[in-house]
């Protein structure tokens, strides 16, 4: 009985190690559109997949505690507002082409909301070092077709790789399969990467010795272990956060304090004697 | 603890009444929860099924002394001079780092307002009608600084609204005594009573701003689904601060085609992907379904569009 008068979780959220992890809640989308094959289309969102959780400050004035702002000046010494700035192609010797925003908005590539796929590789083939950033695309109302696709990647170890406009920005992406997700993995163009070979400093590096070999695959050996990046944690950010915990503490005090706060009974008790008046 | 989270109940909007079959509360301005208590662990549940126990651990603490094992239904509130503040509660609803929540637990501490018990142990509660499960939960709960069961004053819900609209709140929720509780139902059962119409609208396109308003737009054209069909109901071009509007304006997506089922014939219309949700208050809403003097109230980032739809136009009666 209990049971079917209650909504029931999906098995992924029933899956709960520590008691403090709750169900993901998916950050907002940043694009959405369709991922396109031939006649076939599927309908995703795409979300960010990492979340940068580096420590950052906001610039505080000392004297008063109070966050910077920026005023923007020319080198006039006038301030300038936001409506009188173009842009500028600088071509050095403070020597600049002038653009407005009209003529960059014209040169723009013409926006789209199709992931057009030209063709599935193998993604091993893809080379890590042109990876930019990574999307998470969820279904969009295409769970069927969504999944599908999913599951012809991860049969055929195929990833497919075509073109994507986001914010006026077109990026190369390849599309592949990670864990029950599709994922566009943006990249870089073919120039955008240094090509290493090419460096004075490293044409003619000295051929190690049998002996050098030997001995350093011995060392490997010993070092080799399956990689587990949980065990790296970045601890200034742990640093800071315990800092930030001891540095509030007078003042968590204070606020526990005043913790006793009948707002909500006193409320209650003022509609009720208001509306026994107004009787 | 695993535990199955369930559906509220939601009410209908209507206009004031007094009724002896019917009590009365305040309306909280706050975000729906429902807890599930256990003698070890405490869960809390949003409207939308999410747990949302982490973000507020002030209240996840204090139900573990306040009640044995139930599921209660409530509201949890930010309070501000007095009455529940929803732009405060917007500040805790947004956390993910646990140093800020354990902050704002402390600066903005939430109240949660029990208003119904569901479970009392494993036995549901739901199929009694509502002044018993009121009494139940008289004895199950006990309020401390945390907790506290809402007020509710028998019949003389005209007293009651008048009483709330003195004290700065949005309205009144009306519940018949008899009802049984009845999950993920709109019911006619419960009425929130109102100064004006509020609606939770889908955004479609919008109408050329001009003068200050050129960089942004002149109105928002919004709807709500009827069956699937995203349903055309008017134009909304007051009640935006600067800010809103750069703000709204940068949401924008374009799209070539009309997302309504009855778009109005009107050339000077950017058609949008329905996906920004507004929230409108409006005079009335006319027979054909049009809204009258809507004026624009806030941003819905919590609502997916799906969610807006023809039934919160359900007028209840007494």
């Amino acid at each position: 009985m209990k049971k079917s008068q209650k909504q029931k979780l999906s098995e992924k959220e029933k899956v709960k190690e520590e008691p403090q992890e709750e169900e993901l809640i998916l950050p907002k989308a940043i694009w959405s559109g369709s991922l396109s094959m031939g006649l076939v289309n599927v309908p995703v969102k795409a979300i960010p997949i990492t979340r940068d959780k580096r420590v950052s400050f906001k610039m505080i004035h000392q004297t008063c505690g109070t966050p910077i702002h920026y005023k923007k000046y020319c080198e006039e010494g006038e301030e300038v507002q936001t409506k009188e700035i173009v842009h500028g192609y600088a071509l050095g010797h403070k020597k600049y082409v002038i653009f407005t925003d009209e003529e960059i908005e014209a040169a723009k590539p013409e926006s789209s909301d199709i992931i057009d796929l030209k063709e599935f590789v193998d993604f091993f083939q893809a080379d890590p070092h042109y990876f930019e950033n990574t999307l998470l695309l969820v279904p969009d109302r295409s769970e069927r077709a969504y999944s599908l696709l999913r599951k012809l990647m991860e049969k055929t170890g195929k990833a497919a790789i075509g073109l994507m406009t986001m914010r006026s920005k077109e990026h190369i992406v390849l599309v592949h399969y990670y864990q029950e997700a599709i994922v566009a993995t943006l990249m870089r163009y073919s120039d955008e990467v240094l090509d290493p070979g090419k460096a004075a400093i490293l044409k003619d590096l000295p051929e190690p010795s049998e002996n050098e070999i030997s001995l350093g695959l011995e060392i490997v050996k010993k070092l080799t272990k399956d990689l587990d990046i949980t065990v790296f944690k970045d601890s200034f950010r742990e640093t800071i956060e315990s800092m930030v915990q001891s540095k509030i503490k007078g003042e968590v005090v204070q606020l526990e304090k005043k913790a006793a706060r009948p707002e909500a009974k006193n409320l209650m008790d003022e509609l009720r004697a208001t509306a026994e008046s107004l009787k | 603890m695993i535990m199955d989270p369930i559906k509220p109940m939601l009410a209908v909007q209507g206009k004031v009444f007094s009724s002896n079959e019917w009590i009365f509360e305040p309306k909280i301005d706050g975000t729906r929860c429902i807890a599930h208590i256990s003698n070890d662990t405490v869960e809390l549940q949003n409207r939308r099924l999410r747990l949302i126990t982490h973000r507020y651990p002030e209240i996840t603490r204090a139900l573990q002394t306040a009640a044995g094992g139930c599921v209660l239904d409530g509201e949890l509130a930010v309070f501000s001079k007095g009455i529940p503040d929803f732009s405060s509660l917007a500040v805790r609803e947004q956390q993910v780092k646990a140093v800020r929540i354990d902050y704002l637990s402390k600066a903005l501490p939430a109240s949660y307002i029990v208003f119904d018990i569901l479970y009392r142990g494993s036995e549901s509660l739901m199929n009694l009608p509502l002044i018993e499960r009121k009494s139940i939960l008289e004895n199950e709960l006990q309020d401390n600084d945390f907790i506290t069961r809402i007020d509710y004053l028998p019949a003389e819900g005209e007293a009651y609204f008048k009483a709330a609209l003195k004290k700065g709140l949005e309205g009144i929720m009306a519940k018949r005594l008899a009802s049984t509780y009845q999950p993920g139902v709109r019911s006619r059962d419960w009425v929130k009573i109102k100064k004006h119409l509020t609606l939770d609208l889908v955004v479609g396109g919008y109408m050329l701003g001009q003068g200050q308003r050129g960089p942004f737009f002149g109105s928002l054209l919004v709807g709500a689904y009827d069956s699937g069909k995203l349903v055309y109901m008017g134009r909304v071009g007051s009640g935006f601060s600067q800010q809103e509007l750069e703000e709204i304006s940068l949401e924008f997506k374009m799209s070539e085609g009309t997302p309504f089922f009855n778009p109005p014939d009107r050339k000077d219309v950017q058609w949008l992907k329905p996906e920004l949700v507004v929230e409108v208050e409006a005079m009335e809403v006319s027979k054909r379904g049009h809204l009258r003097a809507p004026v624009f109230l806030r941003r819905r980032i919590d609502k997916p569009p799906e969610e807006c739809t023809v039934d919160q136009l359900l007028i209840g009666e007494a």
